[in-house]
């Protein structure tokens, strides 16, 4: 299905979409974390979307906006991709698991949760994927900052020089 | 040749403690030698068969003082028991794997008139029974170790140990059966018109096998499995006491090929047409063939599944062996 | 059969914390044992750690334990300018260099909506499928060394001596190649490259038949992987399991073939799938792909056209609009993903990888209880991964 008419029939049928956009001919639509698993859902179920193919779940740290969760599903019968976007609020951020939708999103959930301290309900084994027992903060969050570059600058060339030739 | 003749020691040393530990020396030197030869052998075999050179620095001409730099390797290296391990059975069990597989080569004949150690009237009976104590061994190592891959590799070892004594000994005692007699130099002896490897094809091929799996070669390496269970029963053990476990498994490797030889192939009994070649150069050639196969077999197969395996000795070769011996009876009441 | 259940927290290392669900019979008194394969194991191809409940040598359950090679690489691409992330990437799966740094390169490109020559393009399908086949031969042999057949293990590596040899020529590396710029390529290829590279070709294809003979035809092999493993489509699918393994499964899943980039669409090739799924399949498919790779080597050899490999005059700073991008590239373990997110900087604000290695283990947990611990490895072999993939 071409992405209009995809993010059309999302809106149709779940009418939990807020909003969409098409850039680079990739789909992204927004929902809610109230209709989270039930758009994930719809998508894997609904004979028009069929997105059995788990690809990845991540967040990405937009500071002052919150936190963007955003799955990436691929539909191998149908061939399309979608991108499902959910903001989520700096403080205490929480969204519903989909590991019970696609099991694949199970380790993708574990990684989000220690990288970005995103909580996610219900989740069956929510415990650290890569980083130790002990390990304090979420690395991948943009005020977590990497000691190493701020001890001491890049020492590699910063800006590139023209060649002479 | 190693093992020297009985004869010349009646003739001018006439003290059987002379005698005695000059047996010693000679058999404890075959143990020590030997497998250092078709160590080397499979180095080099292998390495070939695999588009590399193997060995080539130590002792200048195509490494072949590799081994020997390797045993001084091993004795300089520190030697370790786990702390949890039970120390007294830790330290015997190398011994109980090594002593029988020395024992063995008391009885094997590499010549005509006297080319043995002992001829014992139970021979073939004497070398069986004692090659599978170093099952034993195996266990002990493995439990002693504490660690869960000691112990898995010697519970396989052990399954497959005690399956595959009874094709061989179901084997071999078609063999006897034929020649009418358990003295290893009797039974060579009894091959001077044709070899047993005619009659007793079948017999042949499951001795081989058996003794494959006898000596845990690959295909038939699973209690060693690298893979699996890092190294069976051997994972703990470090400098000396390593190397003799591997030292045992090439002398195995050197004894069974050589029993097998004498059971099977006529050991020293020649091929017809060349038959200037003396006795013992017939037996050692021999020996070196089925090694050499034994050492091929490595570079060509994966190892079986130790589930496999117990169903391949117990499904097929338990009643192939049983009705060779049955046909071996008949062959011999009608004729 | 009454189950009694109880969970044990396993100490030490990263993993600390895990529960493992440790059942056992309550007709018939066995204990079960906990063996940790890993993280230092011959067969765990570094250090990926498996915790398993044993019963005899049953599995009953397994945990893959990861992280002991996680180094950030996500972290530390949003404080690398453009053209230093290429070299960052090509490091996650060192096995597939070319192709890591192929997929941040096009998802920076389509972001700017950068033309790339198509010189460069083709060189491009060509260095990708060599990296494949370097790749696929590492997996060629150490399946067999796992297993116990140590043979293949010595040709699969005179054979990447070879194309090492070869893509040394071109790129002046032999594992991180970083041959990709933005826009393009580092340089044009050597002179006698193109014949080099076809006399390879030939070279390569003839020796695959040793593989055959020494794997695929052997009894003792097909016993040990027909029918052991077995993993039905539809749970590669929920995985993310893609690559070998999906299509091992009977799906034939390609990104080269369903969504063509860079000039795959100009090229003919066959996507090689499995009946049943099993060791077996996965492992065929792979040796398949093996010939698929050759074969779009020698059409790239004959539709090469001249021209430039940069597109005119790049800029110093690389600053790709502000916006998100996801790109794939069939990756030879499966599908590599990135995820772009860029605010208009110099350094991206953000950068996913989707890693195919990652989600085929996280897949074990499904796969493996129910399986002998012979059959673990066997299992383990075919479900291809590195583990600088998995943890990144």
């Amino acid at each position: 299905m071409k992405a209009a008419e995809l993010s059309q029939h999302l809106k149709e049928a779940t009418g939990a979409i807020e909003r969409d956009e098409v850039l680079n001919e990739q789909l992204s639509v927004w929902t809610t974390s109230e209709k989270w698993v039930e758009v994930a859902t719809h998508l894997r179920d609904c004979g028009k979307c069929m997105f059995d193919y788990f690809t990845f779940l991540s967040a990405v740290d937009f500071e002052d906006e919150g936190f963007e969760i955003v799955l990436h599903v691929y539909s191998i019968r149908r061939q399309h991709h979608i991108n499902v976007k959910l903001t989520a609020p700096r403080e205490n951020p929480s969204v519903p698991t989909l590991s019970g939708v696609w099991r694949g999103a199970n380790w993708h959930e574990r990684e989000t949760w220690e990288m970005f301290g995103i909580n996610f309900e219900g989740h069956p084994h929510l415990v650290k994927l890569y980083l130790t027992e002990a390990f304090e903060g979420n690395p991948l969050r943009k005020d977590f900052l990497l000691m190493t570059r701020e001890a001491k600058e890049w020492p590699g060339e910063q800006e590139p020089k023209e060649h002479a030739g | 040749m190693i093992a020297v003749s009985q004869q010349i020691f009646e003739q001018y040393i006439n003290n059987v403690w002379i005698i005695f530990g000059l047996k010693i020396v000679a058999v404890v030197g075959l143990f020590l030698t030997a497998p250092m030869v078709v160590g080397y052998v499979e180095h080099k075999t292998l390495a070939h068969m695999q588009a590399r050179l193997g060995p080539m620095e130590a002792g200048k001409f195509h490494g072949w003082a590799q081994l020997i730099a390797d045993g001084v390797k091993f004795i300089q290296k520190e030697d370790i028991t786990p702390t949890a391990a039970d120390k007294f059975v830790f330290t015997i069990a190398p011994g109980i794997v090594m002593v029988p597989a020395i024992l063995v080569f008391f009885v094997v004949p590499f010549g005509p008139n006297g080319w043995w150690a002992e001829n014992l009237d139970v021979g073939v009976f004497f070398a069986l029974a004692i090659s599978s104590i170093s099952v034993i061994g195996m266990l002990a190592a493995g439990w002693s170790s504490a660690n869960k891959f000691s112990l898995i590799g010697a519970v396989r070892g052990a399954a497959q140990l005690i399956a595959y004594e009874l094709p061989l000994l179901l084997a071999t005692a078609a063999v006897v059966m034929q020649a009418g007699t358990l003295s290893l130099p009797g039974i060579a002896a009894a091959q001077s018109h044709y070899w047993y490897v005619l009659p007793q094809f079948a017999g042949f091929m499951l001795f081989i096998i058996a003794s494959l799996a006898e000596l845990s070669r690959p295909p038939f390496d699973m209690p060693i499995a690298d893979s699996e269970i890092i190294f069976g029963h051997m994972t703990e053990y470090t400098g000396v006491k390593f190397a003799f476990f591997l030292l045992t498994e090439y002398a195995g490797i050197v004894s069974l090929s050589a029993i097998a030889s004498v059971l099977f192939l006529g050991g020293w009994q020649p091929l017809p047409l060349i038959k200037f070649v003396p006795g013992p150069l017939w037996i050692l050639g021999k020996t070196g063939i089925l090694s050499f196969i034994v050492i091929w077999l490595r570079a060509t197969y994966p190892r079986l599944r130790e589930d496999q395996l117990q169903k391949m000795a117990w499904k097929y070769m338990i009643p192939i062996a049983l009705l060779d011996i049955l046909l071996t009876g008949i062959f011999k009441v009608v004729f | 059969m009454a189950v009694d259940v109880k969970s044990g927290i396993l100490p030490g290392g990263p993993g600390e914390g895990v529960e493992v669900l440790v059942s056992g019979s309550a007709d018939l008194a066995t204990e079960e044992m906990l063996l940790n394969i890993g993280p230092q194991h011959p067969s765990t191809h570094g250090v990926l750690r498996l915790v398993i409940a044993l019963d005899g040598e049953m599995i009953h359950s397994a945990e893959p334990v990861v992280g002991y090679m996680h180094r950030g690489f996500e972290k530390m691409a949003e404080v690398r300018d453009y053209r230093q992330i290429i070299a960052l990437v090509n490091r996650h799966d060192w096995l597939s260099a070319f192709c890591n740094e192929l997929g941040v390169v096009l998802a920076v490109e389509k972001l700017m909506g950068l033309d790339v020559p198509l010189r460069a393009q083709w060189i491009r399908v060509m260095m990708a499928e060599w990296n494949r086949i370097l790749n696929h031969l590492m997996f060629l042999g150490s399946f067999g060394l796992e297993l116990g057949a140590m043979t293949p293990m010595f040709y699969a590596f005179r054979e990447r001596e070879d194309i090492q040899e070869l893509m040394e020529a071109a790129t002046g590396a032999r594992l991180h190649f970083t041959y990709n710029r933005i826009g393009g390529l580092k340089e044009d290829l050597p002179r006698g490259f193109m014949q080099h590279s076809a006399a390879l070709v030939k070279k390569i294809r003839h020796r695959m038949d040793d593989y055959a003979g020494l794997l695929l035809g052997n009894e003792i092999f097909k016993q040990r992987t027909v029918g052991i493993g077995k993993l039905p489509g539809s749970v590669a699918k929920e995985f993310g399991c893609s690559g070998p393994i999906l299509q091992a499964s009977g799906i034939a899943e390609d990104s080269r073939k369903t969504e063509p980039y860079l000039t795959y669409d100009q090229c003919e090739f066959e996507v090689p799938i499995g009946v049943q799924g099993d060791s077996f399949d996965r492992f065929n498919v792979l040796f398949q792909r093996v010939h698929q790779s050759l074969s779009i080597i020698e059409q790239v050899h004959d539709k090469m056209p001249a021209g430039p490999i940069m597109p005119g005059k790049m800029p110093k700073n690389i600053k790709p609009p502000e916006g998100w991008i996801y790109a794939r590239t069939e990756n030879p373990l499966g599908e590599c993903g990135y995820y772009l997110v860029s605010k208009g900087g110099k350094e991206p604000w953000r950068l996913k990888m989707r890693t195919p290695s990652f989600s085929n283990v996280s897949m074990l947990p499904a796969l493996l209880p129910g399986n002998l611990l012979p059959d673990l490895i066997a299992i383990l072999g075919s479900v291809f991964f590195v583990v600088g993939d998995v943890d990144r």
